[in-house]
């Protein structure tokens, strides 16, 4: 019954999801004057001050109840209601935004800029999930974040992504993070609101470039389970280095692990860490050495990454508004390029000093520079502890799911003959009656 | 038994296999289907392309045409049926587009129905295998994903070194040799500019009037004089006695060097008793809407003309408000292309002069509500000032000559700068705020010496553009000039412009003006607060808010107060009344008007004037109770002039004295 469900509610979803695909079409006025006034376009109303509030009260109560269902319920299908309502409210209804992901900008603006104030509601959709994680790991990305239940519930087929690709793909939500970090702190743009690939489904409307990427984005979801989460969301990337701190983890079985390896495939994100073999993998010489001469690396990473990006900064630079200007202005003036730009002719229409333009260009290059260095720096750090972390040796004796990466989605739990018994299986009973004997 | 069970099995996997291969069936169709659809939508999207009116050479092609031979008739019409037809195929390439995008739709679902089933029946049972994690595996593995992650680094660090070398030919190294001239200039204007601004030491009576500053030079034939403070603005000064136009030499690009002078006073300056017997600034000699003594009438009718002494038509238009001195009213009058002020008799409301005002900036466009005219004028007792949105100043005396004239540039206001100028002693006040506040450096607060113009002290504000005007008075044993604008209240000395304190209280875009009651200064604007600060010195922002208060917050009209009670009248129609002590609300009245004219306290009763032109009058108390309703005959925004028992209140077209005949 819910596999036929399940074969209903996606092609609604998709439906809905289409929808933004026959946006406004743009239609020049009669050449020729006809008394038709134009009508104005309504501002829409800034949302009241108390519909804020109540977002942040339904994050909570969202987050408590999707804590519930990951520790104590243990149940997929109350994970996966929790998803499509928190798809409906903070996706649809509240058109993707105020979002967990994008206050990042808003904090770090708010941080290096003093004059730039971060609003309550920011501030709570973006420390909220991170305090939840302390208690109780990714129950944000469960049920609640509506960019993940978007490519939760269109996960049709997922394929195993091999580990080497996993954890090269798996440092691009920590540069993105940076970049997002330093572009949002000097104030040029929020990169990840601009580029978020179903912020256009979700507000019916937005430019072909981003319907297409966000529609390639659910195709890929449908095969890579939850692809933008995994392998580009700097919020994730904030989550997986609080949620190993976690005071109470979501763990495959609600009791012992007896080892039947059933869960080993359960999980489609590629989350679930097998027992390793008693050495840890690792010789304990080639290991140590290994480490060291890491660690004595990462300085150099560090420094190689902040050199370098220094050097790019100029280049960073460009997506800043003012910057462009400035180089349109002088290619302009300078012949190489044909034709102006509205920003241009704006900047002549108001006899605004072309050295005007050009001062605030190398104000705001001046602030790249430092910039890019953190960025640089930033970028030769995580790669250095990706190395670090990959030369570490661990132990387990049960299959675990991991701590950092693992989404709380639960659809692990009943693969679990323990949880199964749990719900009065009998034949899980047996053969984990089997098992213990063995 | 075993048979049947065998059975059952071979039957279910048969249905399994016949579902899968359908669904797998399906997928094709639905995924062949989608492609013929999505290759004729590709195809429609270059024919709406070219059917697009905006792309069509041959329409651009007669539009060049019509513009040489503008009166072509039959160009005209072909024009038209060109534009028709291409607008009719430009529909129906979007309709098609529209519908084809359904059936595309429509494909798609249908191909991930069939792909979903087909998964379903393709869903593997879980079977470990016998393999179990060996040491070389995990070594393998991790190996593998160390030497993965190394090649990403590598990778990233090519990307970087691509972008760096793309940096390379950026043109940072252009910009600096284009600014290279141009920072001096400014660097060498910060310095002049650098804090404390404020002046030469204030009181000199005896000291001559200097000669002009280098660099600000009277321009031979008249006094007009070419501003010594010209902001960033490229502007043209015209001469209004030869008309002809020369422009500034050299636009100076950030704030320019500012001379100063030192003060003056042995031109002119009015005795406390004739300033406070006159009505020579905005809202009275104080600049608060006081007026403390007078027999001034409750009741008249401006379409009866019970009560009205005289009416007078203005000739322009403007919203700025009737000053008077003596037997001569003064006023000012605008459009865009023109501006005069008027001389009118008070006794019998004739024009006696009027004297046009030449643009010297050039003119800048203003909203509906603030007029070309909106900022009153100021009298010194011997001599009229006067402002005007696009920053042009000009001085004239009571005949009507002008004096001296300069701009001080086209300010980046929102809506057109509408502060009114002020008086202390012999300087002129202009509150000149501009720009979006911060660290701009846009807004400044100038002291000019009436009788020349020069520029006695002048201040830097980190404020936006306001429209508030400043007030000169007396709070504890200081004398102190009150500033209300986004986001600060700040506090002058007003004869050398030190800054005594400011306080971040305030947001928006700022108009009322502020107020002293109860030993405080009262500053607010709607969406802010009104606030109580208590005098002191530096930030007050935490320490020196005696209250704030947010009933009723007028977003034009400034407050008025006794030493008691606050009245606040917003342009919503309310009006509120305030304890001075707590900034707790006393009472309020909603009324189904608009007040944009600043309420005056008159002996014991508050003269309210709406948009209407109805005067409502309130007793100043704690309760509210009208006295007095009466009507012009026409709208009114301005706010009125009470001068010796008689009201002069400017109309929408007309000046009326209002008064015992």
């Amino acid at each position: 019954m819910i596999k036929h469900m399940k074969s209903l509610l996606f092609p609604i979803y998709c439906f809905l999801l289409s929808i933004p695909a026959y946006a406004v079409q743009n239609f020049p006025p009669p050449d020729f004057t006809t008394g038709h006034k134009l009508p104005v376009t309504p501002t829409p109303q800034p949302r009241a001050e108390w519909f804020a509030y109540m977002d942040i009260g339904v994050l909570i109560a969202a987050l408590m109840l999707a804590t519930y269902f990951v520790l104590w319920k243990r149940s997929r299908r109350a994970i996966g209601g929790l998803s499509i309502f928190s798809l409906a409210y903070f996706g649809f209804y509240r058109h993707g935004c105020v979002c967990s992901i994008g206050a990042i900008q808003n904090v770090a603006q708010s941080i290096a800029d003093p004059n730039v104030v971060l609003p309550v509601v920011a501030g709570a959709f973006f420390l909220l999930p991170l305090i939840f994680a302390l208690f109780a790991g990714r129950v944000f990305c469960a049920a609640v974040c509506p960019l993940g239940a978007a490519q939760d519930i269109v996960l049709m087929k997922p394929t195993k992504v091999p580990n080497w690709l996993a954890q090269c793909l798996g440092i691009l939500p920590w540069i993105y993070l940076g970049v997002a970090v330093m572009y949002a702190s000097i104030g040029s743009a929020y990169l990840i609101c601009r580029y978020d690939p179903f912020v256009a489904f979700f507000r019916f409307g937005g430019s072909v470039p981003m319907l297409v990427f966000g529609g390639l984005m659910l195709v890929l979801s449908m095969f890579v389970g939850r692809a933008y989460c995994r392998f580009l969301c700097p919020y994730g990337a904030l989550l997986r280095l609080i949620s190993p701190l976690t005071k109470w983890k979501v763990t495959i079985t609600p009791d012992e692990c007896v080892n039947c390896r059933l869960c080993e495939d359960a999980c489609p994100y590629g989350e679930i860490r097998y027992p390793t073999p008693t050495d840890g993998g690792i010789s304990r010489t080639e290991g140590k050495s290994r480490l060291i001469t890491l660690l004595l690396l990462l300085p150099v990473f560090i420094g190689l990454g902040a050199g370098l990006g220094y050097l790019a900064s100029d280049k960073l630079a460009q997506v800043d508004p003012a910057v462009s200007l400035a180089r349109r202005v002088w290619l302009e003036d300078h012949h190489k390029v044909k034709g102006t730009t509205l920003e241009t002719d704006s900047v002549r229409k108001r006899d605004i000093p072309k050295q005007e333009v050009y001062l605030q260009a190398l104000a705001v290059g001046r602030k790249y520079r430092h910039g890019s260095l953190a960025l640089g720096g930033w970028i030769g750090l995580i790669i250095g502890l990706k190395l670090i972390g990959l030369s570490i040796r661990r132990r387990r004796s049960d299959y675990e799911a991991d701590a950092a990466g693992c989404v709380a989605c639960g659809r692990c739990y009943m693969s679990c003959p323990v949880e199964r018994v749990r719900h009065g299986d009998a034949e899980a009973k047996k053969i984990l009656e089997e098992y213990r004997a063995k | 038994m075993l048979n049947n069970d065998v059975d059952r099995r071979i039957s279910i996997e048969k249905h399994a296999e016949i579902g899968c291969k359908s669904a797998v069936r399906g997928m094709w169709i639905a995924g062949i289907f989608c492609v013929l659809v999505l290759g004729l939508l590709a195809g429609n999207r270059n024919a709406t392309w070219s059917a697009n009116p905006q792309n069509s050479a041959p329409l651009k092609a007669m539009q060049v045409r019509l513009a040489k031979e503008p009166k072509n008739e039959s160009l005209k019409t072909d024009i038209r049926q060109l534009d028709a037809q291409l607008r009719h195929e430009y529909l129906f390439r979007l309709t098609f587009a529209n519908q084809g995008s359904y059936v595309l739709l429509l494909g798609v679902v249908l191909f991930l129905i069939a792909g979903a089933t087909a998964a379903q029946y393709n869903t593997k049972m879980p079977y470990p295998d016998a393999e179990q994690q060996s040491s070389d595996l995990v070594r393998y593995s991790a190996g593998i994903a160390r030497r993965s992650v190394g090649i990403f680094g590598i990778i990233a660090a090519l990307s970087l070194m691509v972008l760096a070398v793309a940096s390379q030919g950026n043109l940072t190294s252009e910009y600096r040799k284009a600014v290279r001239g141009y920072q001096r200039q400014s660097a060498e204007s910060d310095q002049a500019n650098a804090a404390p601004q404020a002046v030469q030491s204030a009181l000199a009576p005896a000291t001559p009037i200097p000669a002009p500053a280098a660099g600000n030079p009277p321009i031979p034939g008249s006094k007009i004089t070419i501003g010594p403070f010209s902001p960033p603005q490229i502007q043209l000064v015209k001469n209004t006695q030869t008309g002809s136009n020369k422009p500034i030499p050299k636009p100076k690009p950030t704030d320019p060097k500012i001379e100063t002078v030192a003060l003056d006073e042995s031109d002119y300056k009015p005795t406390a008793e004739e300033w406070a017997r006159n009505w020579p600034i905005f809202r009275g000699p104080a600049g608060m809407g006081l007026v403390e003594s007078g027999d001034y009438p409750l009741k008249w009718d401006g379409k009866s003309g019970d009560g009205i002494i005289w009416k007078t038509a203005i000739p322009l238009p403007g919203w700025n408000s009737p000053v008077v001195w003596g037997d001569k009213i003064f006023i000012a009058g605008a459009d865009k292309t023109k501006r005069e002020i008027y001389c009118i008799d008070a006794a019998s409301g004739k024009i006696i002069w009027k004297q046009p005002f030449a643009m010297i900036a050039k003119q800048t466009d203003v909203m509906e509500d603030t007029g070309y005219a909106p900022s009153t004028l100021a009298i010194d007792g011997k001599r009229i000032f006067a402002i005007f949105p696009n920053g042009d100043l000009g001085c004239f005396d009571f005949d009507g000559k002008q004096i001296w004239a300069k701009s001080l540039g086209v300010p980046e206001n929102t809506y057109g700068h509408g502060s009114s100028l002020t008086m202390f002693r012999s300087l002129l006040m202009v509150l000149f705020d501009q720009g979006s506040g911060g660290s701009d450096g846009k807004s400044f607060l100038y002291a000019l010496q009436g009788g020349t113009g020069n520029i006695v002290w002048y201040a830097k504000r980190p404020v936006a553009n306001s429209w508030a005007t400043p007030v000169v008075a007396t709070i504890g044993d200081r004398l102190e000039m009150l500033t209300n604008a986004n986001p600060y209240v700040i506090s002058y000395d007003p004869l050398t412009g030190k800054e005594y304190w400011r306080a971040d209280v305030m947001s928006g875009d700022v108009a009322p003006s502020p107020i002293v009651a109860g030993g405080m200064a009262l500053a607010c604007n709607t969406g802010a607060y009104l606030a109580a600060i208590k005098p002191g010195s530096g930030d007050l922002s935490k320490t020196g808010i005696a209250w704030k208060a947010s009933d009723g917050l007028p977003d034009i009209a400034s407050p008025v107060a006794n030493n008691e009670l606050v009245f606040l009248a917003d342009s919503m129609g309310n009006v509120t009344c305030v304890d001075v002590k707590s900034g707790k609300k006393v009472w309020e009245h909603a009324y189904e008007t608009a007040f944009k004219a600043s309420p005056s306290i008159v002996g014991n009763n508050v003269y309210l004037l709406d948009n209407e032109g109805v005067m409502r009058i309130i007793t100043a108390g704690r309760t509210f109770k009208e006295v007095g309703k009466s009507v012009l005959s026409e709208g009114a925004s301005a706010t009125p002039a009470f001068v010796g028992g008689r009201i002069y209140i400017r109309g929408e077209k007309s000046l009326y004295c209002i008064g015992k005949k």
